[in-house]
């Protein structure tokens, strides 16, 4: 008797906890499925988003605002041909002339610079140029 | 459970009575268990959704969006046109999905109000028109607007109307607007290449795969820039300019102005006819008789065909004629003069007496070895044949010469320049980028003219801006060399019209081994008091391409130390050319 009885018991059980173990399983793929399509949602959003974010990135950077940005609140200019030198001694000689002018930080790595170097631009020239185009326009 | 309870215990006395209650007793029992287990699965659900699920599931709108994504169950399968890109990997073409504004006319109330507040968020959708739009009685329905921007979009929402809503759909972007519109082209509102690259490349980008361009942005815009100074400055009606690899034939900007906003061309592309003079890619489609540049052929076929001495003369001391034409000189020096002279001069008279030399059928031969015969093969679809004289007579050479009685387009200028300073060697222009390690593009590279040719036709180009027509175009310290051409467009009274011209200038540089080619070309400049009323192809299109090369050297890191005036490839060429005054005599000789 008891031993039937437990017997019975631990059958009862058994079917207790498969049934438990088969509804978390079921349940856990279900939730599985789930996050599987939540994430490809959310992939597909930022990806959408990294392609807004890029088209804005480069309608940002067109050279075209950017030039237009660095006139208006930069004072920069295009630079004269003339003041693209290869060799960094130029300018160093120009900073013995005259003070104030101040040698670019990645010169002094002194890796023997292949990158062409900007010379200041000449105040004087810097008048001429604004306004005319810079070589020969009264030739002639 | 046990059908028979009583079984394993068998009772003795009132064998009966106690079955009958034991069985009564493991029915109830079973009931028993039945209803607790039903209520146990009743209770575990409940758990599972009041506990389980709730801590993932994190709100009702994302539901919706899942039951949304998974009715399109296609939305992650759709392809999406490719990216285009140039060579920098700067974007210049995306799909993006943009919403498209609609109305609900039967949602509408106020309609009046809404077509006012309309007009004022787009400018371009006129009041009445909506109105008209959002009154159809009956209709649920009426197309408003594509595209819109997020902030366009924020003032819609902002206007409350529950009858204006969005539609979201691919549409083709265009980041940098109007640069480089002719080569990158534009799509249809299904999204096929309609123009272009983008109709090049249809195949490609269909499938989704991305596209690298052979342009470069920067320089791209400092053409774009230089050009459109030019044309405003000499109230010019077109023009086009081109910067091109001259040893791969890599197009590193390409200009062709009237240029459109990539973003705004469903309009233009409506109506093309109206629209042509915008839409006409004149790079690769229009044709053009580009006159004095031509002589750069006549002189390269003199030298490689007759292997001509420099100190070759011709007599340019009047006008030539020949059947009914009179040919003249526009810079005329009415004397003997060398070749140097006659191409630094822009002689028609030596260049034609040149063609002579050469005879018709082997200058022929030579312009169709250089692909003026032929419509060119290209990346973009829209390229022009080009226009040959049919049949080819005496006068043909003769004009051919200097220019005019042949139409090609400005790709096949640029290509054949090219070769003609890289020492010879054929170059097919490109607008694709090959991907790095491909060979399968590299298409074999015929020689055209010898290297010893080639060197010469660098001499004389250089000669041109040091002393000749060209010297607007030099930049101190980059080497320019280049042609100057003014030909006199088609029309008028005697064929030709004197007051409309076509400008052009095409160079290189660095001239003792040039890397780019540069090409402009102003359509109908009109001269101003600084050019002194002059609109030819020096005083027009030259100091262009000298302020483009002035801004290549700044863009590409290009120094100006690295060129020797005193090793200047033109001064041996210098004995051969006669000084034109004291004063200039007295400079040579120093």
């Amino acid at each position: 008797m008891k031993k039937s009885m437990l017997l019975q018991a631990s059958v009862f059980l058994a079917m207790c906890v498969s049934g438990g173990v088969l509804m978390h399983v079921s349940q856990s793929v279900r939730r599985a499925e789930r996050d599987l399509t939540r994430l490809d949602l959310s992939i597909e959003r930022e990806k959408e988003a990294l392609r807004v974010l890029s088209a804005e990135w480069s309608m940002l950077n067109s050279p075209e605002r950017i030039e237009a940005l660095a006139k208006r609140y930069l004072d920069l200019d295009l630079p004269d041909a003339a003041q693209l030198v290869s060799d960094p001694k130029k300018l160093e000689a120009l900073q013995a002339e005259e003070e104030g002018i101040l040698i670019p930080a990645s010169l002094d790595s002194g890796n023997g610079a292949t990158a062409p170097v900007y010379l200041p631009r000449k105040p004087q020239k810097h008048e001429a140029s604004s306004n005319t185009p810079a070589q020969g326009e009264t030739r002639e | 459970m046990n059908p028979n309870p009583g079984s394993e215990n068998p009772p003795r006395k009132e064998p009966a009575q106690s079955t009958a209650l034991q069985l009564a007793c493991g029915r109830l029992l079973l009931l028993g268990v039945v209803f607790v287990m039903a209520y146990g699965v009743v209770a575990v659900r409940v758990i599972d959704l009041m506990i389980v699920q709730s801590a993932s599931a994190e709100s009702v709108q994302e539901a919706e969006e899942l039951a949304r994504l998974a009715r399109s169950g296609d939305l992650l399968a759709q392809v999406r046109r490719g990216n285009i890109y140039d060579r920098n990997g700067v974007l210049l073409a995306t799909s993006l999905k943009t919403p498209a504004l609609y109305a609900d006319p039967a949602l509408i109330l106020d309609k009046p109000a809404i077509a006012r507040a309309l007009s004022q968020i787009f400018p371009e959708l006129k009041e009445a028109e909506t109105l008209t739009k959002i009154s159809v009685p009956k209709s649920r329905y009426a197309w408003l607007r594509p595209n819109l921007s997020p902030a366009q979009q924020d003032k819609v929402l902002e206007l409350g109307e529950p009858g204006l809503a969005f539609e979201y759909a691919d549409s083709r972007i265009y980041p940098q607007g109007v640069l480089a519109a002719h080569l990158l082209g534009y799509t249809g509102r299904d999204g096929t290449g309609l123009a272009g690259i983008e109709r090049g490349a249809q195949k490609t980008l269909a499938q989704g795969r991305d596209v690298t361009l052979t342009i470069d942005v920067r320089l791209q815009h400092a053409l774009h820039r230089e050009m459109k100074r030019a044309i405003e400055e000499f109230s010019a009606q077109a023009g086009a300019g081109m910067i091109m690899n001259a040893r791969t034939g890599e197009i590193l900007a390409g200009v062709s102005l009237p240029d459109y906003d990539l973003n705004f061309t469903s309009v233009l592309a409506a109506d093309p006819e109206k629209n042509k003079e915008i839409l006409t890619n004149r790079l690769t489609l229009g044709v053009y008789e580009f006159g004095s540049v031509f002589k750069i052929f006549t002189t390269a076929a003199l030298l490689e065909t007759q292997d001509a001495p420099f100190s070759m003369t011709f007599d340019a001391r009047k006008p030539l004629k020949i059947g009914r034409y009179t040919i003249n000189d526009y810079h005329a020096q009415k004397r003997v003069m060398t070749v140097p002279e006659v191409f630094m001069h822009s002689s028609n008279i030596g260049s034609a007496l040149m063609a002579r030399s050469v005879g018709a059928q082997k200058l022929q031969g030579f312009l169709s070895d250089l692909g003026f015969m032929n419509r060119p093969q290209f990346d973009i679809l829209e390229v022009g044949a080009p226009l040959t004289p049919k049949p080819w007579g005496e006068s043909s050479t003769i004009t051919v010469s200097y220019g005019h009685g042949i139409s090609i387009t400005a790709l096949q200028l640029c290509a054949a320049t090219a070769a003609m300073v890289n020492g010879g060697l054929q170059v097919h222009p490109k607008l694709l980028l090959p991907a790095s390690g491909d060979v399968s593009v590299i298409k074999a590279q015929a020689r055209l003219i010898s290297e010893e040719t080639s060197q010469k036709m660098r001499a004389l180009l250089r000669l041109v801006v040091t002393q000749g027509t060209g010297k607007k175009a030099d930049v101190p310290g980059y080497n320019v060399g280049g042609k100057t051409g003014t030909a006199e467009k088609s029309g008028g009274k005697k064929g030709y019209n004197r007051k409309s011209l076509l400008s052009s200038f095409i160079g290189a540089f660095p001239m003792d081994n040039p890397e780019y080619v540069i090409f402009v070309m102003i359509d109908e400049p009109q001269g101003t008091k600084k050019s002194y009323g002059y609109a030819t192809g020096g005083w027009v299109a030259a100091p262009a391409a000298a302020r483009v090369v002035t801004s290549m050297a700044a863009i590409l890191g290009l120094p100006s130390d690295q060129y020797d005036p005193t090793q200047d490839i033109s001064l041996p060429l210098e004995q051969y050319v006669k000084p034109e005054t004291p004063e200039k005599k007295k400079l040579a000789s120093n």
